[in-house]
């Protein structure tokens, strides 16, 4: 069953079928502008996750085995929605902040960059995605998680499978040169001339793809470097964006900018951000009110 | 059947009808110090999806309808094209016009090869050369060159359903990248100038309905470089056809008071050519008679100069929404069901490009505009 109008709605929250959560993100990485960050490896509450997993297989994630944004246990056959978000810093560096709340399915961890072989870095996929099987709207996320030397600028490409189970390759995209863990390493404020990829925060897919089923090869161009990075896939729920220290940005996701974000059983949830400056030791607190139905 | 009610809203969003779109366009590379006050085509920018790379890849005033998976090809005549480092050579040419983005196959060609800069081609000259981004070596192959639409996109055909914008929200983290106005258009047909010479009347050919928006109302139509034009300042007389009042609806001609739009010589890849501020300047569409309520079809066009080079592109767009960017780093965010009461309507095919108003002196080139576009059908 789903919420299919206002009384539903009513009924649901009135039947109790509701979970209220809070969260607390405490960076301690050291970012730069406009140049996209995953929080899901801060520390705070939930618990930081660092994708350590054997290199180049993927894993799943799931709020079961992995944590993430609390959003209450499974509910099929009913299905569970963001109803309420709230977001708020008090640290000025934070400050104008997009924040994009995403479902992490899973990861192709620790991706080397100096690997630099012509049919790059081969992943093994075992498992299918354990949500959205059919792979559309699903968005490739580069994760710095062994900080590279950020010199030169490294291009790579990744070879996926998209949503009609067709291998593409993605424009070339080149790194930033932020090195700290957490860094989405192709995005920039500015993109490369004569690169025609984009800056952030998902990798470009190939003309006319809609969506990612799983991820093939990395290939690292040139001489690469060094560094680790986890290849992660996943699914935008929403955007909400802060824009000062004073005042929460709250978000009633069926009457403000109208989405109601499904969340799947056992989805893994957490956040990426675009800060403006560095969140080494800015404080993001948070709530998250779902509801089911 | 269309959303009349919020239930109705509900009911679409969960019932899985909706889709979320991530985007990312650049700031054009060939405009490193943007002026204020003039509009730029951002379809030809890099980012995600990938550029529009269908303008300038026609034949001369053709007309080409666009859709959001229209592709069109060029390519050199049989085992006359070749590859060293990132340099393509297209040593004979046999079809089509090569332009920036296009992709690129053939034999030996490396996946995800396309065109990132024009060298000597310029589209269709024998012995024409394009930069292209993987460095490779091919010998004496047929290169084919394949340009997509690019546009956001927004979650495929849902017909006999209404698709509608709910939300959509940009921003921009690079300095001075405010304040700035964005507009969403649904790209509905482009011609392709590539004359620079003739001052008598171009005749458009190929006529045939716009594949959205058949009846004109509403519809627009601006100037835009897919080849920086060389110097030349000409104005634009356009004749088009409105749509049907029950007068004379053929014929009709751009206006001449206050001025006819005056295009800027030496006029950038990507800068709508007669925008900016002074005399015989608009923007960003060329200006239509009193109370004509859009154009059905086009027929002529006539420069007053010519243009020692460069390629321009005629193209019809249907405007959906703005949105003002008013600081370095604060989204600008547009409900279009509760803020804004409107719910753009997107019909099945469209090709959603943007264009951006410049407010601030000096825009960086190639800085990035991030945002996001949500749609429900139902």
């Amino acid at each position: 069953m789903t919420i299919l109008n206002t009384q539903q709605l009513v009924d649901a929250e009135l039947n109790g079928n509701t979970q209220f959560f809070t969260f607390r993100k405490a960076p301690n990485q050291t970012t730069a502008n406009g140049i996209w960050f995953d929080l899901s490896m801060s520390p705070g509450n939930p618990v930081p996750n660092y994708y350590a997993a054997a290199p180049n297989v993927a894993i799943a994630l799931a709020q079961s085995t992995d944590g993430g944004l609390y959003h209450g246990g499974a509910v099929s056959t009913d299905a569970k929605y963001i109803k309420t978000f709230g977001i708020q810093t008090s640290t000025a560096t934070a400050v104008p902040m997009p924040v994009v709340v995403l479902d992490y399915l899973m990861y192709y961890p620790f991706v080397d960059m100096s690997d630099t072989s012509t049919s790059g870095a081969a992943q093994t996929t075992g498992i299918t995605l354990p949500r959205y099987p059919t792979g559309v709207g699903i968005k490739i996320l580069p994760v710095v998680v062994a900080g590279p030397s950020g010199a030169g600028n490294p291009q790579f490409q990744v070879v996926y499978r998209n949503t009609a189970d067709v291998q593409q390759t993605t424009p070339v995209h080149y790194c930033n040169t932020q090195v700290v863990n957490g860094t989405i390493v192709h995005t920039s404020p500015v993109g490369i001339a004569g690169n025609l990829a984009t800056p952030s925060p998902f990798l470009t897919l190939a003309p006319g793809d809609t969506g990612v089923k799983q991820i093939d090869s990395v290939i690292w161009l040139g001489t690469g470097d060094i560094g680790l990075v986890s290849f992660v896939l996943v699914k935008p729920l929403m955007t909400i964006n802060i824009r000062q220290t004073t005042a929460w940005v709250e978000r009633q996701c069926y009457l403000d900018f109208t989405t109601m974000p499904q969340i799947v059983d056992d989805a893994y949830l957490n956040m990426i951000c675009c800060p403006p400056g560095t969140l080494s030791g800015a404080l993001i607190t948070g709530y998250m009110q779902t509801v089911f139905g | 059947m269309a959303i009349t009610t919020m239930d109705g809203i509900i009911t679409a969003f969960t019932g899985g009808k909706t889709y979320r779109s991530d985007f990312n366009k650049n700031f054009l590379p060939a405009n490193a110090s943007a002026t204020t006050g003039i509009w730029y085509d951002l379809s030809v920018g890099a980012g995600a999806p990938m550029m529009n790379a269908i303008i300038g890849s026609t034949t001369n005033l053709a007309h080409q309808g666009i859709s959001e998976t229209t592709t069109t090809t060029a390519a050199t005549t049989a085992l006359n094209g070749s590859i060293a480092t990132t340099t393509f050579t297209d040593t004979t040419h046999s079809s089509g016009r090569f332009t920036i983005g296009m992709v690129l196959t053939g034999s030996g060609v490396a996946a995800g090869t396309y065109i990132t800069a024009l060298g000597t081609g310029t589209g269709a000259n024998n012995g024409g050369t394009y930069t292209i981004n993987i460095s490779q070596t091919v010998t004496s192959q047929t290169i084919t060159g394949t340009a997509n639409a690019g546009g956001l996109l927004h979650g495929g055909d849902v017909s006999t359903d209404v698709k509608n914008i709910t939300n959509m929200s940009v921003f921009s983290a690079s300095a001075t990248t405010a304040p700035v106005v964005v507009m969403l258009y649904d790209l509905l047909a482009s011609y392709t100038i590539s004359d620079a010479t003739t001052l008598t009347a171009l005749t458009f050919t190929g006529g045939a309905a716009w594949p959205r928006y058949a009846d004109g109302k509403g519809v627009r139509a601006m100037l835009v470089p897919s080849i920086a034009t060389g110097a030349g300042a000409s104005s634009v007389l356009l004749e088009y056809e409105r749509p049907t009042t029950g007068g004379t609806d053929t014929g009709r001609l751009t206006p001449t008071a206050p001025s006819l739009p005056l295009l800027t010589a030496t006029c950038p890849v990507g800068q709508i050519a007669y925008s900016g501020t002074g005399v015989g300047k608009f923007g960003p569409f060329i200006p239509l008679q009193a109370n004509d309520p859009g154009i059905k079809s086009v027929t002529k066009i006539t420069m007053s100069t010519s243009r020692t080079s460069g390629c321009l592109n005629l193209m019809i767009v249907k405007p959906l929404a703005f949105m003002p960017i008013t600081t370095v780093g604060v989204a600008s965010e547009r409900d279009f069901l509760n803020q804004l009461p409107s719910l753009p309507r997107i019909y099945d095919g469209a090709c959603l490009h943007m264009a951006m108003y410049v407010g601030v002196a000096s825009l960086p080139a190639n800085s990035s505009f991030i945002g996001s576009l949500d749609t429900v059908w139902g």
